[in-house]
């Protein structure tokens, strides 16, 4: 039974580093790289290129 | 308040593998610092993040097996051998989907697997993938492949500084991201710790060991196919433990050799001068235990592990269960409680194949003169005229003899995994708080 916690603990482990491995791929291709360092300088992703 | 949680044995378990999270994820969150690699899509980064996650997972891999007493207290050995298993599985996957998923979306990097032709960084990545792959294979089926433990522990420490070191150097040589400044200072470190860890354990430790001999004094035969070795300090002082512990034993080699393993100490846990441990033979190494002789040099890692009751010091009383070998803890755990005059009820459920088979037999009902206890004795095979439990420990022989007011006692068990998994089944059903169930799986190789 405690296996059985541990298998769930270790299910959700994997599913937070899934989840945020696509976030990671996400944000890094959600705009060009030029878009990308200006929006962080601005803080605005609306203004466009 | 921040007291009281950071002494909660859940809180803790919760840091450490928030703390677990955060380290796997760290080489990602320092990727964003840096400027994005342009033209790769979704499924490339993807892939790459799956890549870097899996390296982490297989670095951080050093630091579970480390036995580090710190995250070792948090859980006890055998769940954070457990964890150690499923996580690798799980790098595995992440490191064989990294490059799958390249190959799907880039049909032309299916070439670097041409080991012959293919640049170093692709040929390091496919070895890599092979000894990862080699110790997946030699761990899961390891009794089938009839493979014994102390070359398998041997090779599964080669090939795990294989994976990790060839898996760092593809990164590298890929460069794409590791040519970042920050990124080449983490993984650097990463690596470092890692290499250290190795170092330490295998090496540094087992040198310090060889500076505190054991010699064994005398090898004594138990009911039940079980030997008593009893070790004595050389030199130094010994160590006491808290009852219910294990250490890690090198019989006649130097510890160097990393031909070690793990048994729980049978003795009084105040009892520096003389450590016993009671060994069953069944196995490569403990059915020579019988054969060794007085004087033989031996070397002891430890104490480790959480199974004792010492840590709980305010129950009202103890439920000990026991299966065969599993009454070794169990036993120092009694013998302390003698000697420190512990005057709390214990009752010691203790299943064995047959009334011949009871290890420690005498000395435990020698104890009954000593201590507050209570054995009930549960045979498998008993004979005509026996009178107490047969079978198994099941709910109902576990209903009819533990208190009534369940939460007022702890419960150690200790057995086979099977009865384990049963007993612990059969404890939830009769309402005895989690908290308060204790176990230790013996088998850990």
């Amino acid at each position: 039974m405690r296996y059985n916690i541990m298998v769930q603990l270790v299910a959700g482990i994997t599913l937070i580093l899934l989840g945020t491995a696509a976030l990671f791929a996400w944000i890094q291709t959600r705009t060009e790289p030029v878009d990308l360092r200006r929006d962080t300088v601005s803080s605005h992703s609306h203004d466009g290129h | 308040m921040r007291r009281l949680l950071m002494h909660s044995p859940i809180t803790v378990a919760f840091l450490w593998i928030v703390a677990y999270l955060l380290l796997t994820l760290l080489p990602l969150f320092v990727l964003l610092l840096h400027p994005v690699p342009s033209g790769r899509g979704f499924w490339t980064e993807f892939s790459v993040a799956l890549g870097f996650i899996g390296l982490a997972m297989m670095a951080l891999q050093f630091v579970l097996t480390a036995r580090v007493n710190r995250i070792e207290s948090s859980y006890g050995i055998d769940i954070l051998l457990q964890f150690h298993r499923y996580t690798s599985l799980v790098a595995f996957f992440m490191v064989l989907a990294h490059p799958v998923i390249l190959f799907i979306v880039q049909p032309e990097t299916i070439q670097l697997l041409n080991f012959f032709e293919a640049p170093w960084r692709a040929r390091m990545a496919v070895l890599a993938t092979l000894a990862f792959l080699a110790m997946v294979i030699t761990t899961i089926w390891r009794k089938q492949l009839k493979i014994p433990y102390e070359p398998w522990r041997a090779s599964h420490t080669i090939l795990a500084v294989l994976a990790v070191g060839l898996g760092f150097g593809h990164a590298i040589g890929v460069g794409n991201y590791l040519g970042l400044f920050w990124k080449a200072v983490l993984w650097s470190s990463i690596m470092l710790v890692s290499l250290w860890l190795i170092i330490y354990v295998r090496l540094v430790k087992p040198w310090l060991m060889t500076k505190k001999p054991y010699v064994v004094e005398e090898v004594i035969s138990q009911r039940g196919d079980v030997w008593t070795l009893a070790l004595r300090p050389l030199g130094h002082g010994g160590f006491t433990f808290q009852p219910g512990q294990f250490a890690w034993l090198t019989l006649n080699i130097t510890p160097l050799s990393m031909r070690e393993h793990p048994f729980s100490m049978s003795s009084s846990g105040d009892r520096a001068d003389r450590l016993e441990f009671g060994i069953k033979a069944n196995g490569d190494f403990t059915s020579r235990i019988k054969d060794v002789q007085p004087g033989t040099r031996a070397y002891l890692d430890g104490p480790y592990g959480v199974f004792t009751t010492e840590r709980y010091w305010d129950s009202a009383g103890f439920v000990l269960i026991a299966g065969g070998i599993g009454i070794t803890p169990i036993f120092s755990i009694l013998l302390t409680a003698v000697e420190r005059n512990d005057d709390r009820p214990f009752l010691l459920i203790y299943a064995a194949s047959s009334w011949e088979d009871i290890t420690y037999r005498e000395e435990l009902e020698a104890l009954k003169e000593a201590l507050d206890l209570a054995i009930v004795y549960v045979l498998r095979k008993a004979h005509d005229d026996w009178e107490g439990e047969t079978g198994y420990v099941d709910q109902a022989v576990l209903e009819k003899h533990i208190p009534r007011h369940r939460g007022s006692r702890h419960y150690f068990v200790c057995a086979a995994p099977v009865m384990m998994d049963a007993v612990e089944r059969a404890l939830f059903e009769l309402e005895v708080p989690v908290t308060n169930v204790h176990m230790e799986h013996f088998d850990l190789a």
